[in-house]
């Protein structure tokens, strides 16, 4: 059999060596910011085109405002969620009065404007470091459901990673209608489903509990939804139970997030 | 006429340039961001392989090498996977093809198109592999699910299915088609 590599194609891979070493060093990076800043827009228009498109493909529901309704749903839910948090903390900061309670994020809204090309729970957004964005920020959907954190920041872009990714996992409660607040562990499950770990054995959760950040995380306020529990699975045999956990939001469809910058 | 010939030779790699920002683009935020199983639909590298097969090796890895430049700039994993993959497909398959085929027909290129696609999911799994070794990335158990073999079945049948439309319409307009490309 005969291989022989070509002095173009030796000309070539002499030419991408010498760009992974330029890459590396550093040293063309103002022209990959330069690249990368000249292509979003472009970029933008193509996966906007695409979500266009998807809403075309998928079927429609019996009602035409269904999304509507269910964005509305997806807003509310948040929205108790967030004053179960406040009635919570007002308890206990009853005593406290001189506590200063100032909001402790700016909101920093974000284009998605891509897919990571290899890895399909990897998000793309226009905003990077120059915007004050950094790794392990939260990012938020317009309703105020978590989205997912910031995986790699770079100058004028970032990569973002949903709860359902296999590198995703973040310190989460469930919100049970028995007001105890059961902590966890919410992970992503290879790109196919969100699992809550750690709950304890004797703790009453139910089918519909949300599912929220607890806060543990820097970086990761408190109260930001998760989902609702799916399924409940207990074994006597194992210390700690699980839980499915289903969003609320459908990762696909988001277009517009807002990243949470920490003041402080 | 120098001047001429110059223009011309400006015009076409302009045309060439904008024609791999293009598809690059199309693929990192379009078929990306489509419903499974559509987003494994691979256009660049069916691209790579049609080129270097039924039009020109050696403009299949110019066509490799930016393609792949440009879907790195937007890849969460280690820059230069993408490129090393591409590069390396187009090289194997562009070996196979000189030493196991005779002429540029339909079925040679299915067979090509299919084995180009195992090449390219062999080494991007290999170049994981190897940047894990490394400790430059961390997240190679992502790769080998069955999502992403299965997902890889899909690549293989869409990407197939586009070298065959692309090869008629080739023969169908092939003048029209080579002025691009040559």
């Amino acid at each position: 059999m005969r291989f022989a590599v070509s002095k173009s194609a030796l000309i070539i891979l002499l030419v991408f060596l010498a760009v992974l070493i330029l890459h590396y060093s550093g040293i063309i990076l103002p022209v990959e910011n330069i690249a990368v800043k000249a292509l979003t827009p472009i970029g933008a228009g193509f996966y906007n085109f695409s979500q266009k498109i998807q809403v075309i493909w998928k079927p429609k529901l019996s009602s035409e405002n269904y999304e509507e309704l269910q964005s509305e749903i997806n807003r509310l839910v948040a929205k108790n969620v967030e004053l179960k948090m406040l009635e919570e903390e007002n308890q206990k900061l009853r005593d406290l009065l001189s506590f200063p309670k100032d909001d402790q994020y700016n909101l920093l809204v974000a284009k998605i404007i891509g897919r990571d090309p290899s890895l399909s729970n990897h998000f793309i957004l226009d905003k990077g470091t120059r915007d004050g964005v950094q790794n392990n920020f939260s990012i938020i959907s317009p309703e105020g459901m978590l989205v997912g954190k910031i995986l790699k920041a770079e100058e004028n872009i970032s990569v973002i990673i949903i709860p359902t990714d296999a590198n995703f996992q973040t310190a989460a409660v469930i919100l049970e209608k028995t007001k105890k607040n059961t902590s966890g562990l919410v992970r992503g499950e290879k790109g196919l489903g969100i699992r809550m770990e750690f709950i304890p054995q004797d703790e009453l959760i139910e089918i519909d509990d949300i599912v929220a950040t607890s806060g543990l995380e820097r970086s990761m306020p408190r109260g930001l939804v998760i989902g609702k529990i799916a399924e409940v699975k207990k074994e006597a045999r194992n210390i700690f139970g699980e839980a499915i956990i289903s969003p609320f939001i459908d990762y696909e469809k988001l277009s517009i997030v807002a990243v949470l910058l920490p003041k402080f | 006429m120098i001047n001429l010939k110059r223009s011309e030779y400006i015009f076409k790699i302009a045309s060439n340039a904008i024609l791999v920002i293009f598809f690059s683009m199309v693929q990192a935020n379009f078929l990306t961001a489509l419903p499974w199983p559509w987003n494994f639909f691979n256009l660049i590298l069916s691209i790579a392989i049609f080129i270097t097969v039924i039009l020109n090796y050696h403009r299949g890895l110019w066509f490799a090498l930016f393609s792949g430049l440009i879907i790195d700039l937007f890849s969460f994993l280690p820059f230069g996977t993408m490129t090393c993959a591409m590069l390396a497909t187009v090289i194997v398959t562009n070996s196979l093809f000189n030493n196991f085929f005779t002429n540029r027909s339909l079925y040679s290129l299915i067979i090509l198109g299919f084995l180009g696609n195992v090449i390219y999911f062999v080494f991007f799994l290999f170049i994981n592999l190897v940047f894990f070794t490394f400790n430059i990335t961390n997240n190679l158990d992502i790769f080998f699910t069955a999502a992403n073999l299965y997902g890889f079945f899909w690549q293989a049948v869409f990407n197939i299915s586009l070298l065959t439309f692309l090869f008629l319409i080739f023969n169908f307009v092939s003048k029209k088609l080579k002025s691009v490309f040559y």
